[in-house]
Formats: structure tokens, C-alpha cells, sequence
């Protein structure tokens, strides 16, 4: 009886103490085998021993980490980064030591165990507790969507390039089907959009192929669906469908409808010469931007410049502008260049003012994407974003490689002339404004990432700085900065066509833009 | 006095509670040894000291008319690894300069947490005024980042690049301006290029 009760007092001692570590066991399922793995708790989450992982795995354990097959993950102590190859991925929780020997939290099995198995080959029942490993359980992940001003993105997250094909069943009703697709338990429900132009999508796994149905509530717009990698992807877009013929997006016109007043110089063959230019006012809506000390706002500002700068060009110029925004609303920086994609821009202005905490600094800069700012890495995915145009017959990997080709030709050209363009807006606002000339520089600006043409941004004054703010909230500066940029455009223009009109091969930078759609 | 019913109660009572520790010490043996995970601010005085030695560290503030970073010299304490150097780094540069340079990071801002990866990389973890309280402007922008990335690679031969984070995640820009979604180099200077 006493025996009992001592038992019965030292198991509810060890069930209260702190940090005390049993938390479970986990069954691994793996060819024809179960493997129990005895799990522990460290601050409240479950860890499992390295060692464990390798046997299930069949990796090896190496001094600071495991490898499996080709693949080889490293581990630091205290330190939730994991590497893999050459990349990272973060755990929820740290590895950790325990006698010289690394403990990691649970979702290090299921990667490791993917390492060895192939990614959607495991599987994990948290209520169970049983992972377990058999045929390739499904290779469609996830699905997301998002509404942009005039089309709606929808990704197919893929663990494999899939064949796939889009087809239009009714006005109302377009069917993605994509061979040899295995939906995920998590896309068996329809998913509800509603965003104004797609309602519902409803996805059906039938005969050796899933098909996503989209239900679209205003129908007949453009569509396309295209394939991206690293990780697969299918994206399918669907436009607003166009009012009328005047190729105007029915809703508050991110792109300006004055098409082309006048006609394109004669000098030039029409299609060379630049018929539009795109105008990116900074911020916007719940982006505030910077402020001046006296409460004057950059959204407001840069949108004022950005509207007199749009007029000044349709009326001296009669060509085309395409605003991101004419209002005071929130635009998201990739689709600011996507508006100027979208709408074949010969070249892309962002007009800004800068700031600088406790600084008197004043005057203006002009800045570019320097090949150098931006790295290799950041350049991939712009290729991937930007370009995503089906070179019909190839393979994804083969498109993916021209595709890198195009885009670096393309902009190596851009480079040289978004350089050009800094320079020629730096020379003109230098003329009219009596301020300090920062210099052109060059730093990689977000907004400036995707842009298929010469893309520049325009710091035009401090707004902290109390005597530019004054200057600022008045017309004539504001206009005066305006007619600058004008200026340099016309310049601009002037020296791209002459130089055109000369030059007697198109030049490779249309063979990018071409290539856009 | 004492009633052989109690003394034997008093006398389990006892067994109870050594059972008790002795299961609470078996069970802190037997528990993985984890150190808690690493604190947020200023790790100095934890104990990692190996020596009371101290470490100059080259700052990066801004200068006068926000186009250049200059440095500051400071010294902080030294201790077993690098990372807890580096977190402290940080922190001194939030604390802002000494001599009559221009701050880069807001006040109130705080450095969440610093981990290094085995290809050099820094990721670095603010709380979310970094963003949320940043006056904006790209060349305040710029000044920001390049005076983290820049105090870090000077300083620490280990670091090559630089990722900044908020609150954990992965940041697209910190004021709307400069692709933050890739770590960066050091850039020592932001002068004009033409």
C-alpha cells in the first residue's frame, strides 16, 4: 500500500517537473518496416535524436549534420537556419545538443525523410502520430490567388513540371486540366474567390488527370496560363474583359485612356519610336511615404508632380502615359512595373522625395538598377515574374534558359539607357532648381526590379528637409520640378529616336518586349 | 506526543517528497541539456565572457548630409563567439551615435535575434518599428541598411552578406523602396556614380 503510494507520488513528481522531457514516440512506416522514434520535449516542442532520423533515412550523420542521398543538411547549434545545398530553411524551433549529440524538432524528420523518399512521399498524421512513406501520395500542393487591378492571378503549386491545358467550356466556365495531376487532401474543397471577376474554383480529381474548374462571374476577358519553376508552378491569369474596343479596363484606369494624341514623329519608323511613357507616382494609400516636418505627405506630393508631369508630356509630346496610379490609393510595388509591362512603356519614370533622419540634407538624385545592385539571385526571379511567355514546343528547362537569355540581352540594353535617362533628368533638374545635385546613383530599387524597358527613379527633393517642405506645398516649385522632368523626357525621346533613325537594325530591346506577352 | 498515526503520515509525507526530488534531479539529468534559447538583448553578461578583454567594433552612422556612412569607434566587451559580438554590434548601433554623426535605425527599435548560416549570411531580426516608425525616403532607406550590413561585414570576417528580417520573416522592402528579399553586400559607400 505504502509502496504504491510512493510510486503513485514519484510518477506525479515527474509529470510536474519542468523541462522533463518525454513527450511521445512516432511510428515511421517505411518499406515494409516500422521504426518507433522516441520523441522529447524541449520548451514545448518535440524534438527527435539526429541519430534516430539517420537510421530511418538510411543517411549518414556527419560532424555538423546528416547527409541523405545527395543532400546534405547542416546544422548549428542553437541556430534555427538549417542549410541545405545552397540554400536555407528555418525551423520552428533550434537544433540542440544533448551530450554531443544533435536533437532536432519533428519537422526535420519529414524533410530528411523527403530527402530520401521524394517530396509528397511522406506523410505525416500528426492524431496517429504515424509518418508514413508509399507511392507518391499527390503532386499538387497548393493553390493561391490574388486580384490585381484588371486580372486575377491564380498559382497551381506543383512538386513536378506538369503538362496542363486551359480550356475555355463556356464564357462563364474555363477548365484547367493537368495531366497526370494528384490533388492534394488540402485542394479537395472548392475554394470561393468572389473577387468581382472569378467566383468560385472547384477542383475534381478524375481519370488520370486533376482539373480545376474556374467559375467566373464577369466574363469573356483575356486569359492565359503559362508554367514557372523552382518551385513549379502553374499560373493561370484572368483579365477584366475590356470595355468596348477602346482597350480600357472598365474599372478607375490605372492606364491612361488618351491614347497616342498625336502621331509618332516621322523621323522614325513608327514602331521604334516611343509612344509611351509610364509614370509611377511613389506610394500611395496606406503608404504613406515620408513625411515632411510640418505633416506634408509624400504620396501627395509625388502624385501632384506625377499628374503635371503627365500633362506637360501629352500636350507637348502627344504621346501616351500610363499612370500606376491618379489617385490616392495603395498599389503594390511588383505591379506598379507590371502596369507599365502590361501597357509596352517605352520607359518607366518613379517619381519620389527622399528623406533623412536628423539631416539637413536637401536637394535631388536620380537613381537606376545598377547590373551591380542587383544579384543573381534576385535576377532570377525577376526573369521569372516578368517573363512569362510560353516559347511554345520547348521544355520548361529549355524556356527557362532562353528565357534567361532574352531577359540579360534585354537588359544589359536597358542598363545603358535607364544610366542615360538618370543622367538626362539630373542635368535638367539641375538647371531649373537652385538646389544641391546628389548625383545619378544606383541601389536596387523594388519598384524598378521588373521593368521590361529603361527604368529610372526620381528623388526630387527632401521632404524633411523644412525648407523644401515649404517649397513643396507651393505650385511653382512643384511645377518647376515637373517641367524638369519633362524636359529630360523630351530630351530623352529626342536622342533615343535620332539615334534609331540611324541606326539601321531594330534594336534587341523590342525583341524582349515582344516577347512580353 | 506524537501519535503513531501522524508520525507515520509525517514519515511519508517525507518519503514523498524525496521521492519527489530525487525524481525532479533524475528527470533534469535525464532531459536533453538545452540551453535556453538565445536571449534577445545584450548577452554580455550571461556568462559567456571567456575574458574580460574588449573588442573595438567600427560603427556606421550616418553622415551630415545623408549620402555617406562614416564610422564610429566603440569598444565592447569580448566573449566566446562571434554571434554574441555581432548581436552586440547591433545593439550599440541602435543606441545611436556618440560623436555628432546621425542615427540610421529608429529609437525604440530592437534587435530580436542574430543568427550567422555556414555560407556567411546574417540574418537579423528587428522588431516591427523598424519598419512602422522608419521616416522613409529611399535615401533614409539606404542609409539604414547599408549601416546594419556594412557594421557587420566590417567587423566580422565571418559575415559576407546580410538579411534583414522583421519579427521573424522575411521583409519585401523596410520603407518602400529597396528589394529587401535578398541579403545584401556590404556597400561601404553610396556615393554618386556619376
Amino acid at each position: 500500500m505504502r509502496r504504491l503510494f510512493v510510486i503513485l507520488t514519484a510518477m506525479v513528481g515527474i509529470v510536474l517537473l519542468p523541462k522533463f522531457a518525454w513527450a511521445g514516440e512516432i511510428e515511421v512506416l517505411f518499406e515494409g518496416r516500422v521504426k518507433v522514434l522516441k520523441t522529447e520535449l524541449v520548451n514545448g516542442r518535440e524534438y527527435v535524436p539526429l541519430v534516430q532520423v539517420a537510421q530511418v533515412t538510411r543517411g549518414k550523420i556527419l560532424r555538423d549534420g546528416l547527409q541523405v542521398k545527395e543532400v546534405t543538411f547542416r546544422l548549428v547549434e542553437d541556430q534555427a537556419g538549417v542549410i541545405v545545398g545552397d540554400t536555407t530553411f528555418l525551423l520552428s524551433a533550434p537544433p540542440v545538443k544533448r551530450r554531443g549529440i544533435f536533437w532536432v524538432p519533428i519537422e526535420f524528420l519529414l524533410r530528411a525523410l523527403e530527402a530520401r523518399y521524394g517530396e509528397g512521399w511522406v506523410y505525416w498524421n500528426k492524431a496517429t502520430r504515424v509518418v508514413w512513406l508509399g507511392k507518391e501520395q499527390y503532386n499538387l500542393r497548393m493553390l493561391r490567388h490574388h486580384a490585381y487591378t484588371d486580372y486575377t492571378r491564380i498559382v497551381i503549386g506543383a512538386l513536378k513540371p506538369l503538362s496542363f491545358r486551359l480550356d475555355e467550356e463556356s464564357k462563364a466556365r474555363l477548365s484547367l486540366r493537368i495531366e497526370g495531376g494528384v490533388l492534394s487532401p488540402m485542394l479537395s474543397d472548392t475554394i470561393r474567390i468572389n473577387d468581382g471577376l472569378i467566383e468560385s474554383v472547384e477542383p475534381a480529381q478524375e481519370q488520370g488527370e486533376a482539373v480545376l474548374r474556374i467559375h467566373r462571374d464577369a466574363f469573356g476577358g483575356l486569359t492565359r496560363a503559362f508554367a514557372l519553376s523552382n518551385p513549379d508552378r502553374i499560373v493561370v491569369d484572368l483579365y477584366r474583359a475590356k470595355a468596348g474596343t477602346a482597350g480600357v479596363s472598365p474599372r478607375p484606369q490605372p492606364v491612361d485612356p488618351t491614347e497616342r494624341r498625336g502621331s509618332a514623329p516621322r523621323a522614325v519608323p513608327v514602331h521604334l519610336a516611343i509612344r509611351t511613357i509610364a509614370i509611377d507616382a511613389g506610394h500611395g494609400g496606406r503608404d504613406t511615404g515620408a513625411l515632411g516636418r510640418k505633416g506634408l505627405k509624400e504620396k501627395e506630393v509625388v502624385l501632384d508632380i506625377a499628374l503635371r508631369l503627365r500633362r506637360l508630356i501629352q500636350e507637348r509630346l502627344g504621346i501616351r502615359v500610363v499612370m500606376t496610379r491618379t489617385e490616392d490609393v495603395f498599389v503594390p510595388l511588383e505591379e506598379r512595373t507590371a502596369i507599365a509591362n502590361r501597357a509596352k512603356a517605352d520607359f518607366f519614370i518613379s517619381v519620389h522625395v527622399n528623406a533623412a533622419p536628423k539631416s539637413r540634407a536637401r536637394g535631388f538624385e536620380t537613381y537606376f538598377l545598377s547590373e551591380k545592385a542587383s544579384d543573381s539571385v534576385a535576377r532570377a526571379s525577376a526573369i521569372r515574374e516578368n517573363l512569362p511567355v510560353d516559347l511554345g514546343g520547348l521544355r520548361p528547362t529549355e524556356q527557362e534558359a532562353l528565357k534567361a537569355i532574352l531577359w540579360d540581352m534585354a537588359n544589359t540594353l536597358y542598363l545603358k539607357e535607364s544610366s542615360e535617362l538618370a543622367q538626362i533628368l539630373l542635368r535638367e533638374l539641375d538647371k531649373i532648381l537652385k538646389v544641391d545635385n546628389r548625383g545619378v546613383k544606383s541601389a536596387p530599387f523594388f519598384v524598378l526590379m521588373g521593368a521590361n524597358m529603361p527604368a529610372v527613379l526620381a528623388e526630387v527633393a527632401f521632404i524633411s528637409n523644412a525648407k523644401e517642405e515649404r517649397k513643396l506645398k507651393g505650385e511653382a516649385y512643384k511645377d518647376r520640378v515637373a517641367e524638369a522632368l519633362y524636359t529630360g523626357v523630351a530630351r530623352f525621346k529626342a536622342r533615343y529616336e535620332r539615334r534609331l533613325g540611324l541606326s539601321p537594325s531594330p534594336l534587341p530591346g523590342r525583341s524582349a518586349e515582344a516577347a512580353e506577352r | 506526543m506524537v501519535s503513531p498515526g501522524l508520525r507515520r503520515f509525517l514519515g511519508l509525507l517525507l518519503l514523498v517528497l524525496g521521492t519527489g526530488v530525487v525524481g525532479f534531479l533524475l528527470g533534469r539529468a535525464w532531459a536533453p541539456h538545452v540551453p535556453a534559447p538565445v536571449p534577445h538583448i545584450p548577452p554580455v553578461e550571461d556568462g559567456n565572457a571567456v575574458d574580460t578583454t574588449t573588442r573595438p567594433v567600427r560603427l556606421f552612422f550616418a553622415g551630415p548630409s545623408a549620402d555617406k556612412l562614416q564610422e564610429e569607434e566603440r569598444t565592447i566587451p569580448r566573449t566566446a563567439s562571434f554571434v554574441q559580438e555581432a548581436k552586440r554590434a547591433v545593439e550599440e548601433l541602435i543606441k545611436g551615435p556618440q560623436n555628432g554623426l546621425n542615427p540610421t535605425i529608429p529609437p525604440g527599435v530592437k534587435l530580436r535575434q542574430l543568427y550567422v548560416d555556414g555560407r556567411g549570411i546574417a540574418y537579423v531580426d528587428f522588431t516591427r518599428n523598424l519598419q512602422t516608425t522608419h521616416p522613409g525616403g529611399s535615401g533614409g532607406e539606404l542609409l539604414t541598411i547599408y549601416s546594419i550590413v556594412d557594421t557587420l561585414t566590417a567587423n566580422f570576417d565571418e559575415i559576407q552578406r546580410v538579411k534583414i528580417l522583421v519579427e521573424g520573416s522575411e521583409i519585401l522592402t523596410l520603407a518602400g523602396h529597396i528589394d529587401a528579399r535578398h541579403p545584401f553586400k556590404p556597400r561601404y559607400s553610396l556615393e554618386r556614380i556619376r
